[in-house]
């Protein structure tokens, strides 16, 4: 290669730019048709030209799911710093990591405030007048505080704040609050059969669907006349009086377990009444999960009742501008807590929840899904594949706890079984005196007699 | 910028008016992913900081004194971003060396073409993702960086030298 050829390579480098003066183009393109490397040359840095091109077209999707996070991220700003039940100052999510762990606490979140509320059946006599008293109210407020400790991960420690509304007429809407600043928003529909969670800093929404008896559980669930009925319902122990915040209330104590097995393994729950109005004053759950390591205070209070709540306070809010992260069909609770077990398995390479605590299932599954993701040297967000995969879990602990509040005998074993023991039970109940519902390793359900659950059951604890 | 000038969305910012920064950001976000990943030569942290950058660019408007300057401010916000992140991290010799470890890149569907921008110096690859990112012109990449139009040309035809230098030593064009 002569130097000539130099200088027009030179040359060839700006003219793909276009910034070449015509006379020099003139020259190059002279050059090239005797010059056979020049001309490959040219030939090259045009290809590469275009590949360039086409490596940044391929990044756009990235610069758009980032238009859509500074967007998202600055609504919340701006919708928390106007939210007069928000306190102002809340910190800004600074990175995908830390959006992760605030996805983390809105799936821990998602059903804590509709589970805080049980379901049918009254056995109590005192408290018989505080569920009368509510069903009077056509909307009320009330907020949760959460804190979680984890003795063994001082990161994982957590305070989350729920503002929970409710209206006869309109429905419930939940926010959930992590440092001051809404990370998501759940909405159901007076009828019970749409729920939507929202989280405004993505710009992203999961649905589920229900129909039928389950929508009219739910339901049930998330109405705090439930919740009181189903307390009573436990085994409680009345604790008398005491005075919070210069109200005399009357309590009883009961197993935080019952109300709420997708959160504790084991705790207490009590229930605070005001002694004169007989209505909810506070309710505090507190206990542990894995095996203990992680602590959980729930505080239920502030209740506003006769809110005054209008119909907009239930919009949701989205916007053509959101994406639909993940939709969930609970029609058939059972086939959907099995399909969050499959895909627990299938991201945590056939492995199960060691526990059956939200908490702990949903800390097992994302650090399972970091490390695949990191195996595959990915760093994206959670797709909407990824998102259902990871949150179906929550309806298996849902399905389970649901079982416990209907007093079922259950069993739990994903601790040391994996999707290799085709034969093991990982999950089994009573449906009957003498009848059991068997999940195995496989992920095979059927019916099998008592006798033989108890037989499966020896096997395994040997 | 929809008809507004950059003056009249920063007041709207400054005011709070949602509908008024959703036209900036998708305006700037290109060309701050561009500066960040010129500055970074990786795609994962330039998302994370170009995000960072612009949050912090407009839930801090209220600081800025030249309204008319705010593409100049927060290119800069972005920079400064960068070059922190860069001696937060202790980047700064093995980037400059090019020698970004390989799992801090992204996967890509053009890994040869990744890796080369990935090694390049970063006064090539920073006007070269100006130029490719935000579509501009080299007299706008000039103005971005505040260089002459000439040095511009100088660095981007450098920049598809070297490309090709590092592109023919894996093998030629993808």
């Amino acid at each position: 290669m002569s130097d000539s050829c130099t200088a027009i390579q030179d040359k060839i480098a700006e003219m793909i730019t276009g910034d070449l003066p015509q006379q020099d183009v003139i020259a190059v393109e002279q050059h090239v048709c005797q010059c056979s490397i020049c001309r490959e040359y040219m030939q090259a840095l045009r290809a590469d030209d275009r590949l360039l091109a086409d490596y940044v077209k391929s990044m756009q999707e990235t610069v758009t799911q980032l238009e859509q996070r500074v967007i998202g991220e600055l609504d919340g700003i701006i919708e928390t710093k106007s939210n007069r039940w928000i306190s102002i100052g809340g910190a800004i999510v600074k990175s995908k990591l830390t959006r992760y762990a605030a996805a983390a606490a809105i799936v821990i979140g998602l059903f804590i405030s509709a589970y805080f509320l049980g379901k049918k059946d009254i056995s109590g006599v005192v408290l018989a007048e505080v569920i009368e008293n509510i069903e009077r109210m056509p909307s009320f407020v009330y907020q949760v505080e959460i804190a979680v400790t984890n003795t063994e991960q001082k990161k994982d420690d957590m305070n989350l704040k729920c503002l929970v509304y409710r209206s006869l007429e309109y429905g419930i809407r939940r926010d959930l609050l992590q440092n001051g600043k809404v990370v998501s928003r759940f909405f159901i529909s007076p009828d019970g059969k749409e729920i939507i969670e929202i989280t405004p800093g993505a710009k992203r929404y999961l649905r589920t669907i229900l129909s039928g008896e389950k929508a009219m559980e739910l339901n049930h669930q998330v109405d705090p006349i439930a919740m009181v009925r189903k307390i009573m319902s436990f085994e409680h122990i009345e604790l008398g009086r005491r005075t919070i915040d210069d109200v005399e209330v009357e309590g009883i104590e009961f197993s935080a377990r019952r109300l709420m097995a997708e959160v504790f393994d084991d705790g207490r729950g009590r229930l605070w009444v005001d002694a004169k109005t007989n209505l909810p004053v506070q309710i505090e759950l507190e206990g542990t999960a894995g095996e203990g390591t992680v602590q959980f205070t729930l505080v239920a209070s502030k209740f506003g009742w006769n809110a005054g709540l209008e119909a907009s306070v239930f919009e949701t809010g989205i916007t053509d501008d959101y994406t639909l992260w993940a939709e969930f069909d609970l029609t058939n609770m059972e086939k959907a807590a099995v399909d969050g077990l499959r895909w627990f398995a299938e991201i945590a390479g056939g492995r199960y929840p060691s526990s059956m605590s939200t908490f702990i299932a949903q800390k097992e599954i994302f650090a399972a899904w970091q490390a695949k993701r990191k195996k595959e040297s990915r760093k994206r967000d959670p797709g909407e594949n990824d998102m259902k995969k990871m949150v179906g879990i929550q309806i298996t602990s849902m399905f389970y706890a649901d079982l416990i509040r209907d007093g079922k005998d259950v069993a739990y074993y994903g601790k040391t079984v994996t999707a290799n023991d085709v034969d093991a039970v990982l999950m089994g109940w009573d449906v009957s005196q003498d009848e059991c519902r068997i999940v195995y390793g496989d992920l095979r359900v059927e019916t099998v007699s008592a006798e033989r659950m108890a037989e499966l059951e020896a096997v395994q604890l040997k | 910028m929809d008809g507004q000038s950059e003056e009249q969305l920063v007041a709207a910012c400054r005011g709070g008016d949602k509908s008024a920064y959703a036209s900036p950001v998708r305006r700037y976000a290109p060309q701050v992913f561009a500066i960040c990943l010129g500055m970074l030569g990786n795609a994962h942290d330039a998302e994370d900081l170009a995000q960072e950058a612009l949050v912090k660019g407009f839930t801090r408007i209220g600081e800025l004194r030249d309204s008319e300057r705010f593409a100049a401010w927060i290119r800069k916000i972005a920079r400064h971003l960068c070059l922190d992140f860069i001696r937060r991290q202790k980047l700064g010799r093995q980037i400059l060396a090019g020698q970004v470890e390989q799992n801090q890149t992204r996967p890509s569907d053009y890994p040869d073409l990744h890796q080369a921008i990935t090694r390049l110096p970063e006064q090539y690859r920073l006007p070269l993702m100006l130029y490719y990112f935000d579509g501009q012109d080299t007299a706008g990449v000039a103005r971005t960086l505040n260089l002459t139009q000439a040095a511009v040309c100088a660095r981007l035809s450098r920049a598809r030298k070297e490309l090709r230098r590092l592109l023919g030593q894996r093998g030629g064009v993808q």
